[in-house]
């Protein structure tokens, strides 16, 4: 099996995609691990943990690999990663309920929004705010949260969406919108918003 | 500028909205400033919520997708092949294709869809059926649908994407009169049927 080559981490996505399929090891692994974060976070908001997460972006990353000949190259090497974990994700959705969120008694008061800061006192306010997020987006439908998802957190354009979801840019367009504003009048009144 | 051209460009931009416009309407118009905020404080505590990976994660995930790809399907951790899947699929369809076949056929014979090029309703009473709506296109046109039904029959292309669903629409046909803005009460509830 040949040795990666010196600054393979500097290649480009299709130049490791080639040396992948050709066996670099090391070239495989580089190509993972460069977007293993971003499927990580993707994932973690479609699950709400940790455990199932993990768990969503190991089972798509081994479906990555052993079909990374059928990846054509018509899109970005991320987008159809992306694309397997949100089937990973939606498949161990419905094979495990979204863990129960704990949600908060809504404040009744309008005092100033939270700080939120770096300051290790402030963790478990950074949970709560976390939990809140995870209770609004677990009362949209699968396809809207990812829809949301691979815009707000992936960062991916309308068209990527489009392409990693199978719909029309128009339809990803009107869920992002409806997603925004559903998620904004669930939160409004919390300490979230 | 409408309000909802404010609203629906301030959640998914499109860089086609003139900013200068849309920051004054946004700086006189008490409704969308208070949106406005409430999408920079949205954005914040989705920042804000951001988890990452935990430290090592990688590594310990790669190497069980080292050892299943170096120990094909016999190994505890991995799931069946995707070979041994394909060849009973195969089975399988190869076994009810034909009755497939003559069922699609019967169906197709008893079919009384509207053909007027979109998509068929089907027999079965819809709670929507019937039920109009105004769909925003991201165009100049404001068109309203007519829905047939919320629900997808297999092989069928959606019409329209709206609301997190994808309707199956009985009539399309412009809206002459001025836009207004989407019931998202409506919507909601009929999301909410669908679920």
């Amino acid at each position: 099996m040949p040795e990666s080559q010196a600054g393979v981490l500097w290649t480009s996505d299709e130049q490791l995609v080639k040396l992948a399929r050709e066996g670099d090891r090391p070239a495989l692994e580089e190509l993972f691990r460069r977007h293993f974060d971003v499927a990580y976070r993707v994932a973690h908001r479609l699950l709400g943990n940790e455990q199932d997460a993990l768990d969503a972006v190991q089972d798509a990353m081994l479906k990555a690999v052993q079909h990374l000949n059928d990846f054509g190259g018509r899109s970005e090497f991320r987008t159809w990663l992306l694309k397997i974990v949100n089937h990973a994700a939606l498949d161990a959705g419905r094979r495990r309920r979204r863990r129960p969120t704990v949600r908060l008694v809504e404040s009744e008061s309008n005092g100033p929004e939270p700080a939120i800061t770096d300051d290790p006192a402030q963790g478990l306010q950074r949970d709560d705010l976390r939990r809140l997020l995870d209770g609004a987006l677990d009362k949209l439908s699968p396809t809207t949260r990812a829809t949301f998802v691979l815009f707000a957190e992936a960062d991916l354009g309308y068209k990527e969406i489009a392409e990693c979801l199978g719909v029309p840019i128009g339809t990803v367009m009107s869920r992002i919108f409806y997603a925004r504003h559903n998620l904004q009048s669930f939160l409004e009144g919390t300490d979230a918003l | 500028m409408r309000c909802l051209d404010v609203t629906r460009e301030l959640a998914v931009p499109t860089g086609l909205v003139d900013s200068a416009e849309l920051n004054r309407h946004v700086a006189s118009c008490p409704h969308c400033s208070v949106w406005a905020r409430r999408a920079r404080q949205f954005d914040r505590l989705w920042e804000n919520t951001r988890v990452e990976a935990p430290d090592a994660a990688f590594d310990g995930l790669w190497s069980n997708v080292r050892r299943a790809l170096d120990n094909p399907p016999e190994a505890a951790e991995t799931r069946p092949s995707i070979a041994s899947s394909r060849m009973r699929w195969r089975m399988a369809v190869a076994v009810l294709a034909p009755a497939a076949a003559l069922l699609v056929a019967a169906l197709l014979l008893f079919d009384r869809g509207d053909r007027n090029g979109l998509a068929l309703g089907h027999d079965k009473k819809s709670p929507v059926q019937g039920k109009v709506i105004p769909i925003p296109f991201w165009t100049d046109k404001e068109v309203e649908v007519r829905l047939a039904s919320l629900e997808i029959e297999p092989g069928q292309c959606s019409i329209f994407g709206w609301a997190g669903q994808e309707f199956v629409v009985e009539k399309r046909f412009e809206n002459t009169s001025n836009a207004v803005s989407p019931d998202l009460d409506v919507l909601n509830a009929l999301e909410g049927m669908a679920q």
